[in-house]
């Protein structure tokens, strides 16, 4: 027993000493979260300058109320810069210029298209006379290189909108304000469901946010998925390197095959729960300074390390068992692409999961131990209620899943680990599943 | 007392016999040599005395213990070049391997040998930071350092320069000065010749060698003859001679097997050869390999070359 504790402290400390590794756990969530800070960094980078657009208003009412709101939103745009509404938002300042030349025909308008053209403004505009005629259906035109994609078309278009429709509400003596206010649209609320504190009293149902019904889940999901592939990844390496290097001739001299498979295995699992610590603290740290605690899914811990653990000792097994069999990482890739495959499972349907997560798919997966680990994780941090019988139907599926695996997977690393030579075909590393060639018969 | 016996050990794999029906017994306190050529079962009789192969028939005994127990203890194994962690530190492996063991307490065992072989100021270096000679003794301090009772070396001495051969010659007589009992496995005929005490050869899995350096020389030093001749070209025209290389002005001629030195220089005298010298050798150890060895080679060559024309035709 001792001699396994060695080997799992050598295999722990090889797995979390390294600046590979410490490097690895800082920079993964980073890169994993980058995605949503591209746009971002890239609106950074776009050009704000100001952006004209020239408006020939033949109602000659309009204008005014274009400028208005032009000037109101150039305001609002230095207020919001640095928001996240900005970096979705079209962050050039907008200036309306009424059209002052003689005549509006085709070659005014050749005009104005030749400025767009050199950059000189964005666009032109013609606003029909009847326009704020009630009962007319004129419609505006917008002239722009990307017109369709214009995200100042789309601002005219809101803006248009409503100014008319109150210019046409007036002449037919209707007031706009009580119009306004019967067709606002009902606001529907989301909130959870309701619960019972300690002391039996009804606790108001707290309200459902994004945070706590996308991004969690998504969030605890992503966490699984990065500790088991930090903890799987490195035994595919080890165990190479083991064999290669004449390392397992030596260790097998030592301790039996079962002996240093448990041990390394023991020590991967407390590498995980390493990164897991790290990980969870991170967050909580993050959590307090942003004041959302309240989002901390504490009561999932225990679940979530329990999922962990077999994860990890499911994929890390497989892992072990791949590098044992082969002699080239270009021959682990190729095997490993069905097992990684099986395991992104939960990743391919997480959005459908999170609005539906007791339906029949995320269900059948919890049953099926590759992706168990991520699809429990998923669909307990959504705060749906999840039968208790699912979650230990679950479990046990994926310990026996696991304990199957971890069995098939020694008994393959038993062989293959001090197998030389060519690397063995697929359906020959499957006979030592029954058949140790190296115990004899 | 034996260190370790092998009763009619047989080891196959699939269709292939590895290690065919393979007596052998290694007194206590020696130093044995395993000598073959490459595939010729010596790596898998190593596998097997250290429990990591078990035989398909016979008995595998080390000391004391016989085949199907759990990995020994009290056994060193150093494996041909590698077989440590490039990046783990000196002092880590070191202490890994002794741990593995069940020696814990073994600091002050590594930094003897450390000394002793010249490398304490590489105790805090990681493997990959150190050259191939120094490589190749911190892997003899992993074997060496729980103080096995029996010590299986594989190439040993592959790629060390004079000096640090020397070196580690020594550290493998200590050791059996010690009382433990050495296996060492070699190419190299010269180093087993000057080291072993006793000599086992294998080749294709059969045991073809097993005694001491000089019975081994007794037997075959009918065989080989140091002839200097007028016309040495006439030499392969002589369907006795089995072989020939040259030695300083002279040849040395093996005869196959069958054929005495008496018989050859009878036959040369009848052929009316200018005989300048005829002096029946002691073979080295290198020469009894070589003979040993080579017919089957050139059996086997003849043999690829026929079955590569038929699958060509």
């Amino acid at each position: 027993m001792r001699r396994i504790f060695t080997i799992a402290s050598r295999e722990y400390r090889a797995m979390v000493g390294t600046k590979a590794f410490l490097f690895t756990i800082a920079v993964m969530p980073v890169l994993m979260a980058g995605g949503s800070f591209v746009p971002i960094v890239l609106k950074k980078l776009e050009n704000n300058d100001p952006k004209q657009l020239v408006i020939h208003d033949q109602s000659g009412e309009v204008i005014p109320a274009l400028l208005e709101l032009a000037k109101q939103r150039n305001e609002q745009l230095s207020e919001e810069q640095d928001g996240a509404e900005a970096a979705f938002g079209d962050s050039s300042p907008y200036e309306i210029i009424a059209w002052d030349g003689d005549e509006w025909n085709d070659e005014a308008m050749f005009e104005l298209s030749e400025r767009a053209r050199k950059d000189e403004i964005h666009g032109f505009v013609q606003i029909p006379a009847d326009i704020t005629t009630p009962g007319s259906t004129s419609s505006v035109t917008f002239y722009s290189e990307k017109a369709a994609l214009s995200r100042m078309r789309r601002w005219l278009d809101g803006s248009l909108s409503r100014t008319v429709r109150a210019m046409k509400l007036e002449k037919s003596d209707v007031d706009p304000a009580v119009v306004g206010l019967a067709l606002a649209a009902v606001d529907v609320n989301s909130k959870g469901l309701i619960n019972k504190s300690s002391d039996g009293a009804i606790k108001e149902a707290e309200e459902s946010e994004g945070m706590s019904s996308v991004f969690l889940p998504m969030g605890m999901m992503m966490l699984m998925f990065l500790i088991i592939f930090l903890a799987a990844q490195p035994m595919l390496e080890a165990v190479m390197e083991e064999k290669s290097d004449r390392i397992a001739e030596v260790l097998l001299g030592s301790v039996s095959a079962k002996q240093l498979l448990t041990g390394k295995l023991l020590g991967n699992v407390l590498g995980s729960l390493t990164v897991f610590v790290f990980y969870a603290l991170g967050g909580y740290t993050l959590a307090a300074i942003n004041g959302w605690t309240d989002y901390v899914p504490f009561s999932m811990v225990p679940a979530f390390v329990v999922y962990q653990i077999l994860g990890v000792l499911f994929f890390s097994s497989i892992f072990m068992a791949i590098g044992s069999a082969v002699k080239q990482l270009k021959e682990a890739q190729s095997l490993l692409l069905p097992v990684w495959m099986l395991m992104f499972l939960p990743m391919f349907v997480w959005f459908n999961v999170i609005q539906e997560p007791n339906s029949i798919v995320p269900v059948a997966l919890s049953f099926f131990p590759p992706s168990a680990p991520l699809m429990m994780i998923l669909r307990l941090s959504t705060g749906a209620v999840i039968p208790m019988w699912q979650v230990l139907a679950s479990i046990v599926v994926m310990l026996i899943g696991t304990a199957a695996i971890v069995l098939a997977a020694s008994r393959i690393f038993q062989v293959g680990i001090l197998w030389q030579g060519k690397t063995p075909k697929i359906t020959e590393v499957l006979k030592w599943l029954f058949r140790n060639p190296m115990v004899g018969s | 007392m034996n260190a370790v016996e092998l009763a009619g050990v047989t080891k196959r794999f699939g269709n292939q016999t590895a290690v065919n029906n393979l007596d052998l017994a290694v007194p206590e306190g020696s130093i044995y040599g395993f000598i073959g050529p490459n595939g010729s079962g010596k790596t898998t009789t190593i596998r097997m005395i250290l429990r990591i192969f078990h035989p398909d028939d016979g008995v595998v005994s080390v000391l004391g213990k016989s085949s199907g127990a759990a990995a020994d203890t009290r056994l060193g194994y150093l494996p041909e070049e590698r077989g440590l962690y490039k990046r783990m530190t000196v002092m880590d492996v070191c202490r890994y391997y002794a741990r593995l063991k069940n020696h814990y307490d073994c600091d002050p065992d590594i930094y003897d040998w450390l000394d002793r072989l010249d490398a304490r100021e590489w105790a805090k270096k990681r493997i990959d930071a150190l050259s191939k000679g120094m490589a190749q003794k911190v892997q003899f301090i992993t074997s060496v350092v729980a103080r096995p009772k029996l010590l299986i070396l594989d190439e040993p001495f592959s790629g060390l320069d004079p000096v640090n051969l020397e070196v580690l010659r020594d550290a493998v007589l200590e050791m059996r000065n010690r009382g433990t009992t050495v296996i060492f496995s070699t190419h190299d005929m010269s180093v087993a010749e000057r080291l072993c005490d006793t000599i086992f050869m294998i080749f294709k899995g059969n045991k073809v060698l097993d005694g001491t350096v000089e019975s081994i020389k007794e037997n075959y030093s009918d065989n080989q003859v140091a002839l200097k001749l007028g016309d040495q070209a006439v030499l392969p025209a002589y369907d006795m001679v089995s072989g020939s290389r040259e030695q300083d002005d002279h040849l040395l001629v093996n005869l196959h097997q069958g054929n005495s030195p008496q018989q050859f220089l009878q036959k040369l005298l009848e052929d009316g050869q200018q005989i300048h010298r005829f002096e029946i050798a002691r073979p080295s150890l290198h020469d009894i390999f070589v003979s040993i060895a080579r017919p089957h080679e050139h059996m086997e060559e003849s043999e690829s070359e026929q079955s590569a024309q038929g699958a060509s035709a």
